[in-house]
This record gives C-alpha cells, structure tokens and sequence, in this order.
C-alpha cells in the first residue's frame, strides 16, 4: 500500500473541462429489479472518468444506456447537450469496447478495425490511413491479415480498442477493458491506456470493479452502489476522505471503528471507542455530542510500535500480533485488541524503524488524528 | 479417439449398420443387375442406367422433383431464417409462445393431414393443384425444420457482435446482412440442404396437392412399382440415395467445417 495521492496529478489539467456526457436522473429498472435508480453523472470533456462497483451495481447498465443498447426508464442522457433519448446506437458519436471485445471472427484485424470507418461512406484511401494510423498507435503492426482467433488475448484487447477508437469518437466506452488479461499484462495495459487517453485528449469512460485500476488510471471516479452513485470525486478524494462505510471498505482494506462522540474542540473531535479508548479525529464535520459514528482508519496510517509512543497527540491502542501476511513490499500485520477488535496496519519492509514484530507479541498501534475519517453510522 | 472396438462393440456396430442398410445395399446392387427379372441375379451391367435416359417420364418426373426442391428449400429457408431471428431476437413479443408453438406442430403433424389440409385450402381458393401448389406444400412442410436448425444456431449466437456493429455505426438490417448472416451461414446452408432433400423425399404431401403435368419423382416411382418392379427403378432410387446421401455429407462437411474454425 503506497500513498496514492499522484494519481492526481493528471487531474489538474481536466479539472475545468466542460461537461460532455450528463446522466440526469437517470433510472433503468428490468421487471420489477431497478439497475440504475435516479442517478446523475457529468462527466468532462477529456477526462477518464471510471464507473467502479461490485457485479450487479449497475456500471455496466449505464455504460449501456449511453452508448444506447438500453433506453431509461426516466431521466435524460445528454451529450454535449443534446438529448440522446431518440438516437439509435449506430448514430450516436460514442463508440464502446466490449468486455468480451466482440471482434467479428470472419474478418482480419484490418477488416475488424476497418469497419466502422466504412459505415460512415469515408472514401478507400481515407479509410486505408486511419487504419495504418491506429495499427501504429496500438502496435499491431504485422497482423492486419490475421483473424481474432489467430491473435493472443492482449492483442485481441489492442484490436478492440483499436477498432472503437479509430472513429475518434466523442466518448469512448471501456467495459471492463482490462479484466481478461493476466496480471502482468493488466499493469502494463494500464500505463498505455492512461498514455493513449492523454495523447489523444479523448473522453473515456472507463467502467471496472478493480479498485486499484480505478485509482491508477482515472481523473475522476465515481464508486457506485445498487444503482446510486454513493461518491464521485478525484482518486486521491475518494481514497482518503469516504463519504461512507461503503466508500471505505470498497476501496482498500480499512479499519473500521465504532463509538460515540464524546466532545467537540477546535483541534476536533474525542470518540469514545469503549476499550479501543479516546480516538481523536481533526476532520472537520458536523457532529452531535453523544451520536454513533464509525472512524474510518487505512492500515498504511497506522504504525506499529513496541512501546506506547511519547507523543500523546497520536492516537494509540493497544493489541496482541495474531497474524502476519507477508505481500512482498509490505506485510499485513492484524492485531487483536483488548475488547476484541481485529485492525490490520501495514508494515513496510526494509523501511528503517520497521522490524517486523512476531505473532503473539504485544504492540501499540498509533496513527495521526488527521488520518482518520469519520463517518455515519 | 477410441484405441479400436471391441468385438461386441463392433458385432452390435455392424448388426445395426445391416438393418439399417442391407435393404438399400440391396436396391443399389441389383439396379447394376443385367437382368431383366429384378429377383434374379444376371450379371453386372450399367444398362438400367442407359435405359433411364431414355424414360422421358421418369426424366420429366427428376426435373420436377429438383425444382420443387430447391425453390422450396430457397423459400422455406428465407422464411424460416426470418421467424427464428423474430423467436430469438425480439425476446417476449405478443404471441411469441403461440408462433413457436405454430411453428413446430407441422414437425410432429401426420403427413398424411397436413396433405389434406392444404389440398382442401387449395381446392377452397380455387386453385389449379400443378408444380406451385407442391412447392408451396413442401415450403410448409420443410420451413419448420430451417426454424429449428437456425434457432438452435442464432440461441449460441455472441449478441455482442451485433451490439458492436451497430456501435460502429452499422444500422441494424446491415448488421444482419454483414454480420449475423456470414456467421450463421453454415446453419442456413444445412437448413437449406435438409429442406432439399425432406422435399425430394416426400411422398405423402406431394401426391396430395400434386396436379396433372406435375409428377414428381417419388409419385411416378410408386405408381411404376404398382405394376411391377422394373429394373430402371432400382436405378433411379440409386441416383436418388446417391443425391440425398451427397447432400448429407455436404451438411456434416459445412457444420463441421465451421465448428472448427469456431473451436
């Protein structure tokens, strides 16, 4: 786990791009189940923008509605401020790439990228270069002739962004566009991604349950929930300040604690966290003295320690070592509480105070008041 | 795939490859009989052969059973790839059930009503029976089939190709032609080869709603043997296996041909 605050930093340039896609309202309901429930995104001008949730939260319901295979039940799609609701898919300036790519099998990656740029009449040569053109931008050089079937799976994944690109559409669609390649693959697709999206100064919607992806690759992201949108914001935002238990626990691991608030000063708040103790959070929000709240704390904010730190503006608890999951750059430490409750902090290797303490042992866990995010019961 | 058969295996395999095939091994030996007694064996010969071409009834009869064939096949073929994109594609429209159901009850439906009926039907709009209510019959009798093979094809069909198609501004009835058809197509040729032959085969529903000048092979064949088994018979039903059984191996090849390249 390593701060994820330079993901932000492609962010600045598209911050006061103008809206290109607008979601108002939108609902989308299948029989009696509701997909997408009055929902409003906009998204900017140029920006990656990433649709994240679990299965079934409707991510790839609205990825859908606005390239137009699904109409809503209410509310509005505009584009560039026209209503999308009568424009059939085959004339709407958005073009998508398939989770499963859907590359047609009876025809060569030139035919397969080819073919969008024959439906709009261009004359022979026209199409001819802006094929080369988009074989050079994704490295396909050398397979136009061959067939889907003939092709590996990251190549089979270029040919389909390839083919959804070369109309330079206004928004460019990507369900999912990374999730069938292995690891490896995944992480190096990722970097040419968010490089193609910067050179070309295109909009992209990128819809993934990948918190990870999300966070490396998008401008801004809205983290989705049973057909609502329960955060939009900057990565960096959604990581460190959720707006709720959702948020949090979607997007890494955290450690979630319970209490009650306690008292109100300038320097923040005081929860009584029953045997975890006081817990002091500086973030500002609105709170009654005596309403249950959750603290919301990254297991990278919190270090360990052998000895109950000097400086007593941190918060500290208590804890036995009951187990260790090493991750290669860093390792997982959970602890025990007195009262029972589990929190895992991670540890750094070869950081210069980090000696990775042993299971059983006794610890103190003490992490900045800033550092922790209070949120609704 | 098999390390060879058992001797069980291949006496139970060869029992039932005998009572399938020893009648029509049996037609096709003794249409090379030089005899002209069909019971008696005098030799082999092509002579049956020769004399067939100098049937011109039977010739007559060939030519009418093939162009029913193939304009029914062509026909039933159109129409029934047609309802089963409606029955796949169009999801739970008004009807549905009735139409699947409407269209599959020929399939199960006694030959010998579904020849009655339409003789009725033609007899009540006063229609001259000939060659066009044959062919209409047999585009009755086989559309059913050709619903039943493309359907069990476009149910497998990737939708998302067509999503894909129409995203990159392909309308929808091109999207058929250019993308849905060429990868069904060996569904629709095999459809269109079983429709051909079922057509050639059938008996029954032709003699029904046949008229005069219209005599398709299968009724001449069997008012010939009514009066006795004449050698060029045996011929002719040879040719006639050797056209089915051409056409069934066609059908393997084009299915198998494209589930390989599928994998």
């Amino acid at each position: 786990m390593t701060e994820p605050l330079g993901a932000d930093a492609g962010a600045a340039a598209t911050a006061g791009g103008r809206p290109l896609l607008r979601f108002e309202n939108v609902t989308k309901r299948f029989g009696a189940y509701t997909a997408i429930d009055r929902l409003s995104i906009d998204i900017r001008q140029g920006e990656m923008f990433a649709l994240l949730g679990p299965s079934g939260c409707g991510k790839s319901t609205l990825l859908r509605l606005a390239a137009g295979f699904e109409r809503p039940d209410e509310g509005r799609i505009l584009l560039d401020g026209q209503d999308m609701a009568d424009t059939p898919p085959h004339l709407r300036p958005i073009n998508m790439m398939f989770q499963s790519y859907a590359l047609f099998p009876h025809m060569t990656v030139a035919g397969n990228i080819a073919f969008g740029l024959k439906q709009d009449g261009l004359p022979r040569a026209v199409i001819a270069e802006r094929v080369a053109e988009a074989v050079a931008l994704l490295r396909l050089e050398g397979l136009e002739k061959r067939r889907p079937d003939q092709l590996s799976g990251g190549q089979r994944q270029r040919v389909a962004l390839a083919r959804a690109l070369v109309k330079r559409p206004k928004v460019l669609l990507l369900d999912e566009p990374l999730g069938a390649l292995d690891k490896k693959l995944r992480d190096e697709m990722q970097a040419e991604l968010a490089a193609l999206q910067r050179r070309l100064g295109a909009t992209f919607v990128i819809v993934t349950h990948d918190q990870q992806e999300a966070l490396s690759l998008a401008d801004r992201l809205a983290v989705m929930d049973r057909g609502r949108v329960a955060q939009i914001g900057r990565p960096g935002e959604v990581y460190e300040r959720p707006a709720s238990v959702y948020v949090a626990s979607f997007m890494g691991d955290v450690n979630l604690l319970e209490g009650t608030v306690a008292r109100a000063d300038a320097g923040g708040l005081q929860v009584d966290c029953g045997a975890a103790g006081y817990v002091r959070v500086t973030q500002p929000k609105a709170c009654e003295i005596g309403g249950r709240v959750w603290i919301a704390v990254r297991p990278e904010k919190l270090s360990l320690e052998r000895a109950r730190p000097e400086d007593m503006t941190l918060n500290a608890v208590r804890g036995t070592v009951e187990a260790i999951s090493y991750h290669g750059p860093t390792s997982l430490v959970s602890v025990r509480t007195g009262d029972g409750l589990l929190l895992r902090s991670a540890a750094v290797h070869g950081a210069a105070d980090a000696s990775t303490p042993a299971v059983g042992e006794t610890v103190w866990l003490t992490w900045a008041p800033a550092t922790g995010v209070l949120l609704d019961h | 795939m098999h390390k060879g058969l058992s001797a069980t295996t291949a006496t139970a395999l060869a029992l039932g490859m005998a009572f399938l095939y020893l009648p029509i091994l049996v037609l096709v030996v003794y249409s090379f009989n030089a005899s002209r007694l069909v019971t008696v064996w005098g030799g082999w010969s092509t002579r049956w052969y020769a004399a067939l071409l100098e049937d011109a009834a039977l010739i007559e009869a060939a030519s009418i059973s093939l162009r029913v064939a193939a304009l029914s096949a062509t026909v039933a073929t159109v129409l029934g790839t047609l309802a089963a994109v409606a029955l796949v594609r169009f999801g739970r429209f008004r009807g549905r059930l009735v139409l699947s159901a409407l269209v599959y009850a020929p399939i199960v439906m006694p030959e010998v009503i579904t020849g009655l009926s339409l003789l009725l039907l033609f007899v009540a709009v006063n229609i001259d029976r000939g060659f066009w209510t044959v062919t209409i019959s047999h585009t009755t009798l086989t559309m059913c089939f050709v619903v039943l093979i493309v359907q069990s094809r476009l149910v497998r069909f990737d939708m998302s190709l067509e999503e894909a198609a129409m995203d990159l501004g392909c309308p929808p009835l091109r999207t058929f032609l250019t993308i849905t058809l060429p990868l069904i197509w060996p569904a629709v040729a095999s459809a269109w080869l079983l429709a051909f032959t079922l057509s050639l085969d059938d008996l029954v529903i032709a003699s029904f709603t046949t008229g005069p000048g219209a005599t398709t092979l299968p009724i001449r064949i069997y008012s010939d043997v009514r009066l006795g088994v004449k050698p060029e018979i045996n011929a002719v039903c040879t040719l006639m296996i050797a056209t089915v059984a051409a056409a069934l191996i066609l059908t393997s090849l084009v299915t198998k041909g494209a589930d390989a390249r599928r994998r």
